[in-house]
């Protein structure tokens, strides 16, 4: 098996996470840490399927990706409309290009105050907060990707007879899709983190709620069985993203 | 619109057109005052110096681009792109998230057209160009020479009256581009579509055009013309031996020349 074998690079990330797992589970057994610190990672696993078997991590975990996807959605839709108006628009481009270069790079999470006073305590202020996290990056990303777009691909659809209309849904999109892709994988975790973050400051249920919960009643296995998911929800839905990706030639974006 | 009391059989008219572009230095003249007339079925080749200008001015018949002057195709002048007007471009613009047949689809699709004749004249195309077998392949799959057909096929599928060439076959090896450029000849003599190509290739313009037109270098301006009448039922290998070819390759290959020549002394470097 030759050291760039990709089943070798596997057995290898496997193995480097192995290692940290077993030196938790020393650590923790051999006393160093309080269990409160440090529950050692076999409890943690025994009360992960203990939530998993309770139906309360399943619950929590519909409840936060349900937000996450929500605002997600919102944000594409609407990064995408504000982007490719920018693109395309002069007068388009002067009026939002102030709110985006200001939005950006601000901290959203600040503005989880208003929108609870503004949209309650529920899911709504959260998939809205969620939107307006992502609606940045989305919209950065398709903006770069219309003005990239080469020219003699518009110039074709004009001369293949497309109207305005079917040259934006036919031609400007799909020439956009890889690029507007890769602006929701970058939004992607920064929706889990304002989801899991407002429910942790804001309540409502959800991951971030009880993982805040948990922790004031000082239940730290459940804390650490609540991270442990995290972890794994943010790596299986970027890695699922990545591999729908390669699969589709609208989303690959090669010429 | 066409003045009182002319009457014509020109296909495309090109009058007095100019374009500049506005850079930070101020204005850069990139056309100057280009005439030019295509009769119906004629195949007419712009050669010239790199950065000349030729591909702004088939732009501009595309209606890509605007410019001052007027082009008028059979005697109307020009609102934008039509469909009237079918382009190729070097680098093959298909669309990379379709595949070859929905590439030649695109124009049809967009047309009133009955889904069984789209589906035939697809067929149709997709056996011209030799591409049977790989009609779901996507252009990213295809070779260089068959992107270009795919190319070709998708302009033709909408049986545009004028085809405009932008350097069709630039981007292809010497042998892909001679075999291209044997079948451009067969679809044109096949279809006697009018042609304005663009080109710096000298043995091509000859081999392809009836018609060539020598640009000169920035500012663009027409400075020469050669007619072309060569015996095309000779096979290629007879006809770029023989004598009248070659002169004429000479003759045009020397205009160029010193259009590029002088090109490079007003702007050393």
């Amino acid at each position: 098996m030759s050291r760039h074998d990709p089943l070798w690079l596997r057995v290898r990330s496997v193995a480097s996470v192995v290692v940290v797992l077993a030196a938790w589970e020393a650590v923790a057994r051999a006393g160093l840490v309080p269990p409160l610190f440090l529950p050692a990672f076999s409890t943690v696993v025994v009360t992960l399927w203990g939530v998993i078997r309770d139906g309360s991590l399943p619950e929590d975990l519909a409840i936060s990706l349900g937000r996450a996807a929500g605002g997600l959605t919102l944000a594409t839709l609407a990064g995408v409309l504000v982007g490719i108006a920018m693109a395309r628009n002069r007068v388009a481009h002067w009026l939002l290009d102030p709110f985006v270069a200001l939005g950006f790079p601000s901290p959203k999470i600040a503005f989880l105050p208003i929108f609870i006073l503004w949209f309650g305590i529920g899911s709504l202020s959260k998939i809205l907060l969620v939107g307006f996290a992502c609606v940045f990056p989305v919209a950065i990303g398709t903006y770069a990707a219309a003005r990239g777009i080469n020219r003699v691909l518009i110039w074709s659809g004009r001369s293949l007879g497309a109207s305005a209309g079917v040259l934006l849904g036919r031609v400007v999109l799909p020439a956009c899709a890889p690029r507007i892709f890769a602006a929701m994988r970058v939004a992607l975790p920064v929706a889990l983190i304002t989801t899991f973050t407002a429910e942790m400051v804001g309540g409502g249920g959800g991951m971030g709620a009880t993982l805040m919960y948990s922790q004031r009643f000082f239940e730290s296995p459940v804390v650490f069985a609540y991270l442990l998911v995290m972890l794994a929800v943010g790596l299986v839905l970027d890695t699922t993203m990545r591999r729908l990706q390669a699969r589709s030639p609208v989303l690959r974006g090669d010429a | 619109m066409r003045p009182a009391g002319t009457v014509s059989d020109a296909k495309i008219e090109i009058r007095g057109l100019s374009k500049s572009y506005s850079t930070g230095h101020g204005s850069l003249l990139a056309i100057d005052t280009v005439d030019l007339t295509l009769a119906e079925g004629e195949f007419v080749s712009i050669v010239g110096p790199s950065g000349c200008g030729k591909s702004t001015l088939l732009y501009v018949v595309g209606g890509f681009l605007s410019a001052d002057g007027d082009v008028l195709v059979d005697g109307t002048p020009i609102r934008g792109p039509g469909t009237d007007r079918g382009i190729v471009f070097q680098d093959y613009a298909l669309f990379p998230w379709l595949t070859v047949r929905r590439n030649i689809l695109f124009g049809l699709e967009r047309r009133d057209v009955p889904q069984a004749e789209r589906d035939a004249v697809a067929d149709r195309l997709i056996g011209v160009i030799g591409l049977k077998g790989f009609e779901h392949r996507y252009p990213r799959e295809l070779s260089g020479g068959m992107r270009q057909r795919v190319a070709i096929a998708r302009t033709m599928a909408c049986d545009p009256a004028v085809l405009l060439l932008d350097e069709p076959f630039g981007a292809l090896d010497a042998q892909t581009r001679e075999m291209m450029q044997d079948e451009l000849l067969r679809i044109w003599l096949d279809t006697r579509k009018t042609v304005l190509m663009i080109t710096h290739d000298v043995s091509e313009a000859v081999y392809l055009s009836n018609r060539i037109c020598i640009m000169s270098a920035r500012p663009g301006r027409i400075v020469e013309e050669f007619s072309v009448d060569l015996d095309r039922t000779l096979p290629r290998e007879e006809l770029v031996v023989s004598e009248p070819f070659n002169r004429l390759r000479n003759a045009v290959w020397l205009s160029v020349r010193r259009q590029a020549v002088a090109a490079a002394h007003a702007d050393p470097g």
